[in-house]
């Protein structure tokens, strides 16, 4: 059975590349089939952030006007040894209205028929036929954000149109699961009150949490060397990812939030006492 | 304002396939010959027949049919002497150049279908060139500007020439040649003339510094990492030989 999850956000720059990378990187880590899609037409990044970037020849778009067969603008993943995660590359060359209705349903059906037990989209960011046909398959969606109020808002109205605009929507079937997934959170902002806590967002967007990551240089630091930031050793980031594909992996066990509360700062002489 | 449209008088020069032997097979074997030996020199070339050491010539369709076939332009027909055969070269859509009254012909009959554009140019002195011992630089898109991502450049039955970049996320193309005064960051197809009919043309990318995404030339591709490193911002020189790239540092920016 396949999951078709989409990574979305309405607001640009929050993070969602970055997670749909992780994700797709985690769950292929957890032995699961697994197919990143991007959806940014013109604006492609995905495979700056996969680092597969000088392998991509065939795209998304060549696959939707028939210039090539899907399993031919595949892209194996280098970083996952078990062959598991695969990359479809958007057109960056391409005007975005290429993407069909009926063509992105053709490719995310024979996903499925190649056995891909997870099709991550990738959202661009806006409201615009890009962002609409990544959610139009999708069966759950994570809303990512940031813990800012014009973020906030523009995830409200993206929760506004999966209850609207998604095939599941239109057909009547059962709702698009939403889980929030709330990135670049600092808890010592939060502490000081300079940044909006999960529990303001989570009581403005009333979804259920999946992951909270942190602040962390290593997101910039693992994007420009073309590697997902959940493969970073020792890092918050990485580690509040692999929580989150736990949770994706598992939705009824309870994974408790890391990193959400302020580290308490040592003091002078416990730093000049710590223990060796 | 724009400039009023002219009547002018140029001097051309054309490729002239000069007939000992008016058969359509006969032909047929020299422009297969020409066209094998000179593969990207002769895609769409205009030509003339020329006809003056034979006395009689097939059928003007048949004729237009195989210069098709080898992807020449035919445009006329020079050394016409029976005026019944100047007339079936007239019935069928072409001119008849003659050297001494080429001005008189060009101004009075029909333009030939292949220069005929927004200006008429009148052609007055028919040279008949020899073929050059090397295929000669096709025309050539010029480009004094770098691109940008997302960007695509096709130089359509041209070669291209860039004096700039080529980021990640740009692609250039073109039917010929590809040569590049700056980086190669991005893809760059060359040789594409041909390669859908199957018939790829011989072609080559050159740039100054190279980390491209993809490069293709004539059809054969190479994933962007898949060159041994130290091709990496070097000025390299791509071409396809029998089917396989080759790739060669032009001068070494680490030494």
């Amino acid at each position: 059975m396949s999951r078709v999850i989409v990574v979305t956000s309405g607001k640009g720059g929050v993070g969602k590349t970055t997670t749909s990378a992780a994700i797709s990187t985690g769950l292929a880590l957890a032995g699961k089939k697994t197919v990143v899609i991007d959806f940014d037409v013109g604006l492609r990044n995905l495979d700056l952030i996969m680092g597969c970037e000088k392998r991509v020849v065939f795209d998304f778009i060549n696959v939707i006007q028939g210039e090539a067969k899907l399993s031919q603008a595949l892209i194996p993943d280098k970083h996952v040894s078990n062959g598991k995660l695969a990359i479809l590359a958007a057109s960056q060359t391409k005007d975005k209205d290429a993407l069909t209705k009926e063509g992105v349903g053709k490719v995310i059906d024979e996903l499925k028929e190649m056995g891909y037990e997870y099709i991550i989209c990738d959202s661009p960011a806006g409201i615009e036929q890009g962002a609409l046909m990544a959610l139009y398959y999708a069966d759950e969606a994570i809303i990512v954000t940031n813990p800012e109020v014009s973020s906030i808002r523009d995830s409200d109205r993206i929760l506004g149109i999966l209850q609207s605009k998604s095939r599941r929507a239109e057909n009547g079937e059962e709702p698009i699961k939403q889980h929030l997934l709330i990135t670049r959170y600092d808890p010592t902002r939060v502490a000081s009150q300079q940044m909006l806590s999960t529990d303001d967002v989570l009581e403005i967007l009333k979804i259920n949490l999946i992951g909270v990551i942190p602040e962390s240089q290593d997101i910039i630091m693992a994007s420009n060397a073309g590697a997902p930031v959940i493969l970073t050793e020792k890092s918050n980031a990485a580690a509040a990812y692999q929580d989150t594909v736990e949770r994706i992996l598992n939705p009824n066990q309870d994974i408790p939030f890391r990193f959400t509360v302020e580290e308490k700062k040592k003091g002078f002489l416990s730093k000049l006492f710590r223990k060796k | 304002m724009t400039a009023p449209n002219e009547l002018k008088t140029q001097t051309l020069a054309f490729v002239a396939l000069v007939l000992h032997d008016s058969s359509l097979e006969a032909i047929e074997k020299i422009l297969i010959a020409k066209t094998n030996e000179y593969k990207s020199y002769f895609y769409n070339s205009p030509l003339i027949i020329n006809i003056a050491d034979v006395d009689n010539i097939p059928d003007i369709k048949d004729i237009e049919a195989l210069t098709k076939k080898y992807n020449f332009v035919l445009v006329g027909f020079s050394g016409v002497t029976r005026n019944d055969i100047k007339g079936r070269i007239f019935n069928a859509g072409y001119t008849v150049f003659n050297a001494a009254a080429a001005k008189d012909l060009a101004v009075n009959q029909q333009p030939a279908p292949a220069p005929a554009q927004e200006t008429v140019k009148t052609v007055t002195v028919v040279k008949e060139v020899e073929v050059p011992a090397a295929p000669a630089q096709e025309n050539t898109m010029y480009c004094a500007t770098s691109l940008h991502s997302g960007e695509s450049k096709y130089a359509k039955g041209q070669s291209l020439l860039i004096i700039g970049d080529v980021p990640r996320g740009s692609e250039v193309k073109a039917d010929y040649n590809i040569q590049i005064e700056g980086k190669l960051y991005g893809r760059a197809c060359s040789g594409l003339a041909g390669l859908a009919e199957g018939k790829a043309i011989e072609s080559h990318i050159t740039c100054t510094d190279f980390d491209p995404e993809l490069v293709s030339v004539s059809g054969v591709y190479k994933y962007g990492d898949s060159f041994p490193e130290e091709y990496y911002h070097q000025a390299v020189h791509v071409r396809c030989e029998n089917d396989q790239m080759k790739y060669e540092i032009l001068n070494s920016k680490k030494n």
